[in-house]
């Protein structure tokens, strides 16, 4: 129970294949009071995941809030101080794909991705570091960026260029915090099946998920309790050291252009 | 494109099929040639250079090099590293490891220390070019030789591109893709690979000319700002990740 009395935030939690989950599944085993959060439509699988933390003896809490809407991020650490009265940890995670190639860019899909990926992941570094630095005792962020943080894809570029964002305003996060004893790091998963990937049909053949596979050295797809891992290691006291970090968590994906 | 007729070029290392194509663009811009080989290279290559002056030397021996140098002017300097094998790790020994930093790393320090202290008597600043390949940026299967000599070389030219710059030589590394060379051989030889490798986003492999275009610029007045980069000359290979497996599937079975 190492992270007895401490208290944290995950954001983009709501379905349960998802990353966010995980990582809230992982924080929680470990004795950590959990705050989810995902967009408010999503609030029925929100409750359900808030019982099945509550079953494992978990104390949780459900923040539903659109992270693009200033307010409403506000309101979400605004309920983790009501409901624990303190943030130690902040798991900045939901996020959007779609995929569209260069010369195929709807500004609709422009906006929508740099609102979330980068715009929500900014308001909510920037409303828990000013919690964490009122408190006076630290903290820890960490952002789910992607392996696109340094490899891109052509049917991906706007959401390789908002993950590669991330990159950059971490490390300058990490610079900034880091005199209030607050660590900022990021994690790149590399291909997991969570619902983020079913919103793209093609991707999902027999022969497109193999070919997924040969181009990972390790041959599979990544669990989300191995991202998860990687999010316990950033906040865990052993990492005190370690700010404005990258871990990739992608089996190889990202060494090289081929796997062997 | 390049007018540098009032240019010797000294390409000096080991002979290579890549360092011979480059020398022949700098040659059509109007460059003069002067090559300082190693003594331990390949004489049969010399066919594919161009007209220029050739002396063989001893890379192993700075002061040797620094006295042959003496001898000369030159503006503008392409070091060319050879140890380019294909060697899986399990497969690589003592004497490969040693073989790949001597030549592609200790021998192109002392050709480069050496043509930059002649640089600096001659007191008009210069440049000098590396010459290295994307496979120091990017692993791929078999290059962890390659790749981790040439990746240690970019440091220090980068690195002496900030002690340097106070004479006014400017040092730059061009790093090839899969060029139609020696190197790539058993790559490209990949059935159907040369016609179309759908993996390079340009759509084909490059040139030794492509390559030596690039260098041209970079010792032309166009880059006289650019110092400590590399530029890759690659046709987009390293930008991207494929979904296929390697062609190359390696020496080891
Ligand atoms: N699955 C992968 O292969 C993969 C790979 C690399 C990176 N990632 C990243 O991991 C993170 C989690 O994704 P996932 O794979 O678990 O997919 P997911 O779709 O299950 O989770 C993302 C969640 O973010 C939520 N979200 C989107 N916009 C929001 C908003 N405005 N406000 C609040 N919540 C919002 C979504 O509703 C969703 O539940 C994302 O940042 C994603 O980019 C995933």
């Amino acid at each position: 129970m190492r992270l007895k009395n401490k208290v944290a935030l995950v954001t983009g939690a709501a379905s349960e294949r998802s990353i966010g989950w995980g990582i809230a599944r992982e924080l929680a085993s470990d004795g950590a009071a959990i705050v989810i959060n995902d967009i408010p439509a999503r609030r029925n699988e929100l409750e359900e995941r808030v019982g099945q933390l509550n079953a494992m003896g978990a104390n949780s809490v459900m923040a539903p809030s659109d992270l693009t809407e200033p307010a409403q991020v506000e309101q979400m650490i605004d309920a983790c101080i009501r409901a624990f009265g303190r943030l130690d940890i902040v798991c900045s995670n939901a996020g959007m794909i779609r995929w569209e190639s260069f010369l195929d860019i709807k500004p609709a899909t422009l906006r929508a991705l740099v609102d979330i990926n980068v715009k929500g992941n900014m308001l909510v570094c920037k409303a828990a570091a000013e919690q964490m630095i009122k408190r006076g005792e630290g903290g820890r962020i960490v952002v789910t960026s992607s392996v696109q943080t340094y490899f891109h894809f052509p049917i991906t570029p706007v959401y390789g260029a908002t993950k590669h964002a991330m990159h950059i305003f971490v490390g300058s996060l990490a610079l900034e915090l880091a005199p209030y004893n607050i660590t900022v790091n990021h994690i790149g998963p590399g291909w997991v099946q969570t619902q983020m990937n079913d919103t793209s049909p093609e991707l999902q053949t027999e022969a497109s998920i193999q070919s997924q596979k040969e181009a990972i050295p390790l041959r599979r797809a990544g669990t989300t309790e191995e991202m998860a891992s990687a999010v316990a290691y950033f906040i865990s006291k052993e990492a005190a050291y370690t700010t404005g970090a990258y871990l990739p968590i992608d089996g190889g994906l990202s060494i090289s252009k081929y796997s062997y | 494109m390049f007018d540098l007729s009032d240019q010797t070029v000294l390409m000096i290392g080991e002979l290579s099929d890549l360092a011979a194509g480059v020398a022949a663009v700098f040659k059509e811009a109007g460059a003069e040639i002067l090559v300082v080989y190693n003594s331990t290279s390949d004489p049969n290559l010399l066919r594919l250079y161009p007209d220029g002056t050739y002396l063989e030397t001893s890379l192993y021996d700075p002061i040797e090099l620094a006295s042959t140098l003496a001898n000369y002017t030159f503006q503008t300097v392409v070091i060319s590293p050879g140890w380019f094998q294909h060697r899986s790790f399990l497969d690589s020994n003592a004497s490969d490891i040693e073989n790949a930093y001597r030549i592609n790393f200790e021998h192109a320090i002392y050709s480069a220390q050496s043509a930059a202290k002649r640089l600096i008597e001659q007191g008009e600043g210069g440049v000098i070019l590396f010459l290295s390949s994307v496979v120091s940026k990017m692993p791929t299967v078999e290059t962890n030789l390659v790749g981790s000599s040439l990746a240690s070389l970019e440091v220090i030219a980068t690195m002496a591109a900030v002690d340097l710059a106070q004479y006014g030589i400017r040092v730059n590394v061009v790093a090839a893709g899969w060029l139609e060379n020696s190197w790539a051989e058993p790559l490209l030889g990949v059935e159907g690979r040369m016609k179309e490798p759908t993996d390079i986003p340009l759509g084909k492999v490059g040139s030794t000319k492509s390559v030596g275009q690039a260098c041209c610029f970079l010792a032309s007045p166009m880059a006289e700002y650019i110092t400590g980069v590399v530029l890759p000359v690659d046709g987009g290979f390293t930008l991207t990740k494929s979904l296929a497996q390697s062609p190359y599937r390696g020496t080891r079975q």
